[in-house]
């Protein structure tokens, strides 16, 4: 595969992949000609390669590559934003956000400058700042889900579950079939407690995806947390025990599945990983731990 | 590469196939016109088609469909889950627009940092 279709596809992926990039492009920006070949293309590998150089610290290879793209494209806004990311690499966040404000300005609906100056909060470490600030954002572009992922993230990191979870399901209800997205979903109602969700979007991910192996883990957990407490709680029959169990408990016990369900459930996860682990023939120590710790 | 090449051929059969069943069609379409004309100039009562008119017509059709698959190359699976094995959790979640550059990378690999030759800018 030739090095500008590798590009190509990184780029379509949208990982971060800078090292490689940066590897993959040096030969084709020393010989220029190679580049010019690939017409409409070129352009997009060399905003592609300059803000690999950003992430590599390569500040003086991202600046040639700007003043490439800035004789092609003098009035671009596109190129005027890359300006303001190398101004942000190079430590002078100041000017970056002096020239998105008067991007703005200029033209408020310019969306890429305004989720630049969100980032620059970021950049900051004003993460709380910045979730004000997106919010304020999504109240007019509520149907960007790149920045409704964004302010779950913050969230998330602000340890503020709720708001995360609601924020994932505004990108579900844009993308229900993206099982990424489901498999958070489920993530964050676990770690909040709320075990009878997350087993239900837990279903959802082994449903839209083929022996999940996330999924799996997910819903055997799950499973056996929920049998776990149904067990105690019919064990433990006086009044007086099961209102404090119930206290602990963040979601009601009602609107889980029925106990042999439950037990099917478990067994189907544990059967699949096994297969999934097994299948793959480069058995070490660690399968077999696992494998250790499923049949328990 | 033998079976590309006989796919290859298969796929240039079925197009000649479906180039020949499609001006079959279009001569049933002329002879069916042409016996309307005929009926009505000798003024017979009865304007059913003959049997062989349409049974042209529908062959053709059939046989136009089956090619057109055959000839059209690689299909590809229709299920979204095909769709989403080309994407990979990081991509789905890297969310370019709101990347920030002021982390470590720059102290990762420092002894490139001077930078490849710079390409000449052109025109």
């Amino acid at each position: 595969m030739s090095s500008l279709a590798l590009l190509a596809e990184i780029r379509q992926s949208s990982e971060r992949r800078p090292y490689e990039v940066l590897k993959l492009a040096e030969p084709l920006l020393n010989s220029s000609n190679q580049l010019t070949s690939a017409t409409d293309d070129a352009w997009l590998v060399y905003e592609q390669v300059f803000l690999s150089a950003l992430d590599e610290g390569q500040i003086d290879l991202a600046k040639a590559l700007l003043h490439i793209l800035h004789s092609r494209f003098p009035s671009s806004q596109r190129v005027k934003r890359l300006y303001g990311l190398v101004n942000e690499a190079a430590g002078h966040p100041d000017e970056s956000h002096k020239l998105y404000s008067e991007v703005v300005d200029k033209d408020p609906t310019n969306v890429l400058a305004l989720k630049r100056i969100i980032a620059l909060l970021k950049a900051e470490g004003k993460m709380a700042l910045a979730a004000n600030e997106l919010v304020g954002y999504l109240d007019t572009h509520g149907n960007d889900f790149e920045a409704w992922l964004e302010l779950s993230h913050i969230y998330l990191g602000l340890h503020m579950y709720r708001q995360a979870a609601f924020c994932l399901e505004e990108v579900i209800l844009q993308q229900p079939a993206n099982h990424y997205f489901h498999l958070c979903y489920a993530e964050i109602n676990y770690s909040m407690g709320l075990l009878d969700i997350a087993l239900k979007e837990y279903l959802r991910v082994i449903e839209l995806s083929t022996d999940n192996v996330r999924g799996f883990y997910g819903v055997k957990l799950t499973a056996d947390r929920i049998i776990e407490l149904l067990s105690s709680s019919t064990r433990s029959g006086s009044g007086g025990g099961k209102s404090r169990r119930d206290a602990q408990m963040s979601f009601s016990l009602d609107n889980v599945p029925q106990m042999p369900v439950l037990e099917k459930l478990s067994q189907l996860a544990t059967e699949r990983l096994v297969a999934t682990y097994s299948a793959n023939k480069a058995a070490s120590a660690p399968t077999k731990a696992l494998e250790d710790w499923l049949k328990q | 590469m033998a079976a590309s090449n006989a796919s290859d051929g298969l796929k240039t059969v079925a197009k000649a196939v479906a180039v020949l069943a499609f001006v079959c069609m279009l001569h049933s379409g002329y002879a069916a016109r042409e016996f309307l004309l005929y009926s009505k100039s000798i003024g017979r009562q009865d304007l059913t088609l003959p049997i062989e008119i349409v049974l042209e017509c529908l062959g053709a059709l059939g046989v136009m469909i089956f090619a057109v698959v055959l000839g059209v190359g690689e299909l590809k699976p229709v299920s979204y889950e095909a769709e989403m094995k080309r994407y990979s959790i990081d991509g789905v979640f890297s969310r370019p627009s709101f990347q920030v550059y002021n982390h470590r990378g720059r102290y990762l690999r420092p002894s490139r940092s001077a930078a490849p030759a710079v390409p000449a800018a052109k025109d």
